[in-house]
């Protein structure tokens, strides 16, 4: 890797050295104890026992049961692996697309669309479920009602949202968000002089975006892609509501069977040897990906030369791209949106003319009298931006190491953080009660807890920080050294400017992920660091529908407008032409 | 009992009716209340202030601080409603902090504490709880029931077709007409072991799966059966119907035979912070008063022989035998619940 040769161990100055070592200790610390928590808690037992309490023992139990039994490689690992390949596949040609229109093409209406976009990371889930089932209910769903009252037929579908390829598309529409934030920034940021040398030499535009524009871009999309992948891996509210009734059976549905168990304790070394697959897949991919960069001279397209960008007119392609924007945003936000707040106002009575008599505002009143509003919104927004922000800062320090130096433990460093995402948030959440109960140092019960809980999720901003140092040639920070700079000023002035899409893109991903995450607040609430995501699972849980909805809507109306504004000023040239 | 159907309206009025009465009594009885040793609770209660209290939801614990406030004032009860307080409580008691007094949960729920010996005793019979209404040498009181029941759109579904018996849930004229919650529907299924035997209650499974053609979602069944994409919900429990029903959803349910009750309780922390506000909010809420309390705020009943709840009276009133929990039977439950969603989820034959 010629970049990352050139800087040796040896010329990083004081300050660096203090700065990385730190960065990287801290990465050890927030990943370690968790990952320490999944492997201890695979290995133990018996399942009436949490893995820590005295009368638990060392067992095999756990992972035996899993993976010796048939089911496991006839129903588990197929039905897993055709869900997650097709939602990753269906989710990369969606988010690419969207994120093509939105960064390199003149496509009208680009920043709604940017904004847009994100509004299935916003709603609940079950918000979400609900209206595709509103939509694609093989009995009454909406365009199941037209298809058959336009071709007079009768019975059930055509089309199911309980089925495979339902599972698929309703997982695509609500992972192209995560995937869109981690893609814009790469293509945005991407040099296109070597595309318009490549159409100079008379090279077809497909050519070019297969042998050119493809390859050059691959560390920006393989990183997303492994992160779609692990992501699906471990999320399990839509297998349970759309996936369930076709009798799918996936990871995510066995962890979520170990940890409701009918009665009593939840078996978290069953839960913990179902992640153990996902570490192992985490390494594969790691192992696939560093494969996939190793020469990565290839992919820098920043060098100190200036470049302008310049947009794709889309030209005859532009009704069927906007056709395909405008279809992602009916299916992905505005039925959603319209669901979100027709709840709100009418619960779950399906709309008519008549339901309209039953209109009410009580939820919003209700919700605004609630107490435990203020206070939930104030930890919200503490926990959510600062673990963002120290993510966000702690990765890109972390990529710095694995793409820029050659320390002893940028290796330890980079398989670490890219484990992260393999252990899942409820195991998080037990390892940092047990840890900070018998560690008594005052966190426990605090907001603050939430904060060290929140900041594990290290490998997102660790993959698309090193992806965007792979763009950018080394010669800048030579250039920058030989002019006298230290490093801090080096990476102030030079990196941090060039890497700010990228890194603006993460922090937006975190911030949208600290406000959602409600599993690690829920194992640690306590009366002072209720967060908005636990109200708003309590009340959901409560069946509390329209109050649900209510604080839904209020979430999406207060962050929607932020994220346009800080994709605004935190990158200012992002969709201008 | 040929079919305990709601018939909503009659149901809904006998309800208020009777909390109509309810509401008219003081709220706190002449009874127990008024006697010296609860007098001397009460009084020792106000002097600590403050009662923390943690139940599995929400809505099952939102409604006590007002509720109990009126009945005893000057006690500060703090609520957690939520699905994780056990694994809270163990791991808070085994790290030496203290802070919760009343735990409530399903009879089997609070096993896992039980056998730690985290649950102390509490003198039921002050609060006017018979030896009948508590479990494991008086350290739970019984506090209400869930009963399963069927739940229909009452607009769309063939009222003919309701079912009298679990069994007739799989009937040909109901197939791909039902939802269910894949929470619930195992739970009844390996609860009806213990009424039907172990074989039928797997075959119930399984033809719901094979024959059925259930959809057994984790998505809120609610809008699935108003919208008809589904007409009929399997394993509901009797008060979340009544409690949609009072929302304005056009539902109705009907209780089928082997019924079958889930029992919650109230427990005492041994080490709890405020031990005396503590067994008088436990007390209360497993006493005649707290029941009625319960039923008023959010619908729930108490199913078991001599109760007064007007809610349960018709179920009661028919003679029908109703198998509840059985805390001696938890870990067979739990073993059958697994099997069950095993051969419901598909994972099993």
């Amino acid at each position: 890797m010629a970049a990352s040769s050139q800087t040796a161990q040896g010329r990083l100055d004081l300050p660096a050295r203090v700065v990385l070592s730190l960065a990287a200790l801290a990465a050890a610390w927030l990943v370690l104890v968790p990952l320490a928590m999944l492997l201890f808690s695979a290995f133990r037992g018996p399942a009436d026992f949490l893995p820590f309490e005295d009368g638990a023992r060392w067992v095999t139990d756990n992972v035996a049961r899993l993976y010796l039994n048939p089911g496991f490689f006839q129903r588990l690992l197929p039905d897993t692996a055709i869900s997650v390949l097709g939602t990753v596949a269906l989710t990369t040609m969606m988010a690419f697309t969207l994120a093509w229109a939105v960064e390199r093409t003149d496509c009208p209406g680009r920043e709604l669309i940017g904004v847009c976009v994100l509004f299935p990371m916003l709603v609940p889930v079950n918000v979400l479920a609900v209206a595709w089932i509103y939509l694609m209910g093989p009995n009454a769903g909406w365009i199941n009602l037209a298809i058959r009252g336009a071709l007079g037929l009768g019975g059930q579908g055509p089309v199911n949202v309980f089925s495979m390829a339902g599972l698929i598309l309703c997982q695509s529409l609500a992972l192209t968000p995560y995937m869109f934030l981690l893609l814009a920034p790469v293509l945005r940021t991407m040099n296109p002089s070597l595309e318009e040398a490549s159409a100079a030499s008379g090279a077809a535009p497909g050519t070019t975006f297969r042998r050119i524009t493809l390859p050059i871009l691959m560390p920006g999309i393989l990183a997303p892609v492994i992160l779609a992948t692990i992501i699906t891996l471990e999320q399990f509210e839509l297998p349970l509501m759309i996936g369930l009734p076709a009798r799918l059976n996936i990871f995510s549905y066995r962890i979520y069977q170990e940890l409701n168990p009918a009665d009593g304790l939840p078996n978290y070394g069953g839960a913990a040897a179902v992640s153990l697959s996902f570490l192992g897949i985490a390494a594969i991919l790691l192992w696939l990906y560093n494969r996939a960069i190793r020469r990565a001279d290839r992919f820098v397209t920043m060098t100190g030369k200036a470049y302008a960008q310049r947009r794709f007119a889309l030209g005859r392609w532009r009704l069927p791209m906007l056709t395909f924007v405008a279809g992602y945003i009916a299916l992905a936000a505005v039925l959603p949106a319209f669901v979100l707040i027709w709840t709100s106002f009418f619960g779950y009575i399906p709309p008519s003319a008549a339901a309209l008599a039953r209109f009410s505002a009580k939820a919003y009143q209700q919700l605004l009298a609630d107490p435990r509003l203020l206070p939930a919104l104030k930890n919200t927004l503490i926990v959510a931006v600062a673990s963002a922000g120290i993510v966000t800062v702690l990765g890109a320090l972390l990529g710095w190491i694995v793409v820029r130096t050659r320390l002893w433990f940028r290796g330890a460093v980079d398989f670490l953080s890219f484990l992260s995402i393999g252990i899942p948030s409820v195991i998080v959440g037990l390892a940092i009660m047990v840890f900070y109960l018998t560690v008594p140092v005052g966190l426990y019960g605090t907001v603050w807890i939430l904060l060290v809980a929140y900041c594990y999720r290290l490998a997102t901003t660790t993959r698309t920080a090193r992806a965007g140092l792979l763009q950018i040639h080394q010669e800048l920070e030579e250039a920058s050294a030989a002019s006298g700079a230290g490093w801090l000023t080096t990476q102030r002035r030079i990196v941090l400017p060039l890497l700010a899409p990228s890194l603006t893109a993460a922090f937006v991903l975190l911030f949208i992920v600290g406000l959602r995450e409600f599993t690690i607040p829920l194992v640690l609430a306590s009366d002072d660091n209720i967060v908005l995501s636990v109200l708003l699972w309590r009340l959901y849980q409560g069946g509390d529908p329209a109050r649900t909805a209510a604080l839904a809507s209020l979430i999406v109306l207060a962050v929607l407008p932020a994220i346009f504004l800080l994709r605004r000023r935190l990158v200012p040239n992002a969709m201008k032409g | 009992m040929s079919r305990h159907e709601s018939q909503p309206a009659i149901i809904l009025a006998a309800a208020v009716t009777a909390l109509s009465l309810l509401a008219a009594l003081p709220a706190r009885a002449q009874g127990w209340a008024e006697q010296p040793a609860a007098r001397e609770l009460y009084a020792k209660a106000k002097a600590e202030g403050e009662v923390v209290f943690w139940g599995t939801q929400a809505r099952e614990v939102d409604w006590i601080p007002q509720a109990f406030g009126k009945a005893f004032p000057g006690i500060n009860v703090k609520v957690v409603g939520d699905n994780n307080i056990t694994t809270t409580a163990i791991a808070e008691a085994r790290a030496g902090r203290n802070q919760l007094d009343v735990f409530w949960h399903s009879l089997t729920g609070v096993a896992a504490l039980l056998d730690r010996d985290l649950i102390a005793a509490n003198d039921w019979k002050m609060f006017g709880v018979t030896p009948e209404n508590t479990e494991a040498q008086g350290r739970l009181g019984f506090t209400n029931n869930v009963v399963y029941a069927f739940m229909y759109n009452e607009k769309k579904a063939d009222k003919a077709l309701l079912p009298k018996t679990w069994n007739d849930v799989l009937k040909p004229e109901l197939k791909d007409r039902m939802v269910a919650s894949e929470f619930l529907m195992p739970r009844l299924s390996g609860a009806l072991v213990f009424s039907m035997g172990h074989d039928e209650a797997m075959n119930f499974a399984r033809g719901l799966r094979d024959k059925a053609g259930l959809l057994m979602t984790r998505a809120p069944r609610e809008p699935i059966v108003q919208s008809g994409e589904r007409v009929y919900s399997v394993a509901e429990l009797d008060q979340q119907v009544r409690l949609w029903k009072s929302e304005g959803l056009d539902v109705g349910y009907v209780i089928p035979e082997p019924v079958t009750a889930s029992q919650f309780v109230a427990a005492v922390l041994t080490k709890a912070p405020h031990p005396n506000a503590g067994r008088l909010l436990a007390g209360w809420l497993a006493s005649d008063e707290g029941k009625a309390a319960r039923e008023q705020a959010i619908f729930t009943a108490d199913y078991r022989p001599g109760s007064k709840s007007a809610i349960a009276r018709p179920l009661l009133e028919s003679g029908v035998k109703i198998y509840f929990d059985d805390i001696r039977q938890v870990e067979q439950r739990n073993k059958y619940f697994k099997e069950a969603a095993d051969i419901l989820s598909g994972q099993m034959r």
